[in-house]
């Protein structure tokens, strides 16, 4: 078992939680998007956030509006859907419970 | 100064050199193949090539054109490598298949047969092979080694393939050789690669922990260093030489190819006797009484048929000389379709004439022979005065002589078989035989070969030929003669009579040259000698 392994699978996990939660406020291009994963360090090559997109697109969590670029193609805006918000704030609600329960049961074993 | 191609990506068109037009398709294509399998790959694609036409947008100013190599590194550098778009939230042995399977299917797709230099015994040949199938190269030695000690065709096998197989030089072509996708990545473990196994070359002692086919394959390749290169020396002359066969030859039969057609030539030499009666092609066009528009076809459709490959032969001969290399795309195509065309034209032309030919039809004409004075019936054949030249051309088993004047054409032999008669008179049963188009011209063309043979006493006379007119041209007729001997009469074979006896069942199985010369009887069991059996038993 490897730890990289271990370590992109943790990160992928939260992955869709993260990009669910930064279109929750406002619209993104995928650039946008991707800015703010590399500064989370979630991301490090843009090739990874496509597939996702269009896979929670396709889940219907996800829809988007075309737009005018004045530097190439038009670009695709993302936005959260009805369902989305559903979705965003049931993982909201999942996450914030799993980082208590990561940092209790974390640290009852550092302490023993 | 460097060559570029301009692509469209996603509406935008760029200006690229052909080295990063190359990486970048190749990026792309290994991306897709990833997706093959999942929903939406079209979708991510065109995501993935407008964010490149974006990124290819931001660096193009008025001074900076051209999309160079560096560019596209920099770009897959900011997309990732292709294993970074697995989207691993898919079901995970759904990526795994379609992971081996795209996999699998680059490799495929991408390997291509080199030479292997680096781990080469003689010429790298059976290394590069190896690495093609998938398989250790000591098997296709081993094979090479079978041939070579069984006949020795393994030698002229190797030097061949030696000369036609081009050497992997490159990483990329490496790579390609072994089947690796070429990846930026790949390259440089290549290149490591290939630098470790440099310096392990010129490490003084070789105990390398390298396996033992590699071992032996060492041994080898100082064995056949020296000799290796002198074979190369070889092959490389060798390909001159033969570079200058191909253009002298292929020079020297499009000229005879061109006269034998056009001219009055004589290519159809082979089908003459040594005694000289040439046949050109126009003859026989006239023997086959065809059309003359039909003659210029048959006379361009071949010199195309046969003139393409010549050139061709010439043109490789050319390349093997010198370094001479027409770069015209699709030439060769063109030209190969092109001769295509003229074949299938030639197979038409060759169908339309042959359908003169499918009927074949029969007219037999009995004459009972009441005047016979003996019980000995002289058989001869009419004084040849046509055929004293003797213009012997085989041109089918069963025709032996062509003759063509104004009006007719003269064909000899006519075929005499003789058989035991059911009644008490002798008989000559006239068969002539033709070919046409259909029953009716068939039935006319055979009715109109003319056939003579003169009975006076008690000798017979038979004309060593028959005559087509020249207007119905020739229909591979034929003339067969039956004579019927009733039982307990005789037969005569004279000198002149073995140019048309053909066959002749006869109770001691005697050949027909052997029974010239001697009287024959009927009996019940058939033809029986009786003057001959002092000589043989």
């Amino acid at each position: 078992m490897k730890v990289e392994n271990t370590k992109a699978q943790m990160r992928k996990g939260v992955l869709e939680y993260c990009i669910l939660s930064i279109l929750r406020d406002d619209e993104a291009y995928p650039s946008d998007i991707l800015g703010r994963l590399k500064d989370g360090k979630l991301i490090v090559v843009e090739g990874t956030l496509y597939p996702l997109l269009t896979r929670l697109k396709n889940a219907g969590l996800l829809a988007y509006r075309w737009e005018e670029s004045k530097s190439g193609p038009p670009r695709k805006y993302y936005r959260l859907t009805e369902l989305g918000q559903q979705f965003t704030q049931e993982l909201s609600k999942t996450w914030t419970e799993l980082v208590q329960a990561v940092n209790t049961t974390t640290k009852k074993t550092t302490k023993s | 100064m460097n060559k570029t191609v301009s692509v469209n990506i996603s509406g935008y068109i760029f200006n690229i050199e052909d080295a990063a037009f190359d990486k970048l398709n190749r990026y792309l294509n290994t991306i897709r193949g990833y997706f093959s399998e999942s929903a939406g790959a079209e979708e991510i694609i065109e995501d993935i090539e407008a964010r490149i036409a974006e990124l290819f947008q931001e660096r193009i100013t008025d001074n900076y054109q051209v999309i160079k190599l560096i560019d596209v590194d920099e770009i897959i550098a900011i997309m990732g490598e292709p294993e970074a778009y697995i989207d691993e939230e898919m079901e995970e042995e759904e990526v795994n298949e379609a992971y081996q399977r795209s996999e699998r299917k680059i490799r495929n797709k991408y390997r291509k047969l080199y030479r292997d230099p680096d781990d080469s015994v003689v010429g790298g040949v059976s290394a590069g092979i190896g690495h093609y199938f998938g398989i250790d190269p000591i098997w296709i030695r081993l094979l090479f080694i079978v041939l070579v000690l069984g006949g020795g065709s393994g030698v002229l096998i190797y030097i061949i393939l030696w000369i036609i197989i081009p050497q992997a030089k490159t990483a990329a072509e490496k790579l390609e050789m072994r089947g690796d996708p070429v990846t930026a990545e790949n390259i440089g473990r290549a290149v490591s690669e290939e630098y470790s196994s440099l310096k392990k070359k010129f490490t003084p002692k070789k105990e390398d922990i390298k396996e033992t086919g590699d071992k032996v394959g060492n041994a080898f390749q100082d064995f056949f260093g020296f000799l290796g290169k002198l074979l190369h020396l070889l092959v490389a002359s060798l390909g001159k030489i033969f570079g200058f066969l191909f253009v002298f030859f292929g020079l020297l039969s499009i000229v005879a190819l061109i006269f034998g057609v056009m001219g009055t030539g004589e290519i159809f030499n082979i089908i003459s006797d040594s005694e000289g009666l040439h046949f050109s092609f126009h003859d026989l066009m006239v023997l086959f009484a065809v059309s003359p528009g039909y003659v210029t076809w048959v006379y361009v459709v071949s010199i195309f048929v046969l003139g393409l490959p010549l050139l061709a032969f010439v043109y490789l001969g050319f390349g093997l000389l010198t370094d001479f290399k027409l770069r015209v795309r699709g030439f060769g195509l063109a030209l190969f379709i092109f001769w295509i065309g003229f074949s299938i034209a030639g197979i038409a032309l060759f169908g339309n004439l042959a359908r003169n030919y499918v009927e074949e039809h029969e007219v037999k004409e009995v004459y009972e022979l009441t005047t016979v004075e003996s019980d000995t019936l002289m058989v001869d054949v009419l004084p040849d005065t046509l055929f004293e030249f003797n213009h012997a051309v085989r041109f089918r088993n069963d025709l032996d002589f062509i003759e063509v004047t104004d009006d007719h054409i003269f064909l000899g032999n006519p075929l005499l078989d003789i058989v035991k008669s059911n009644d008490d008179l002798f008989k000559v049963t006239v068969k002539k035989e033709s070919r046409g188009s259909n029953r009716k011209e068939a039935r006319e063309f055979a009715r109109d070969i003319e056939y003579n043979f003169i009975q006076l006493g008690s000798i017979i006379s038979f004309s060593p030929f028959y005559s087509l007119t020249k207007e119905n041209g020739y229909h591979f007729d034929q003339v067969r003669i039956v004579l019927e001997v009733p039982e307990g009469k005789a037969i005569l074979l004279s000198e002149g009579s073995e140019r048309i006896i053909y066959d002749i069942d006869n109770v001691t199985h005697t050949w027909d040259r052997d029974m010239v010369g001697k009287v024959w009887t009927m009996t019940k069991e058939g033809l029986e000698c009786i003057d001959c059996d002092l000589e043989e038993n």
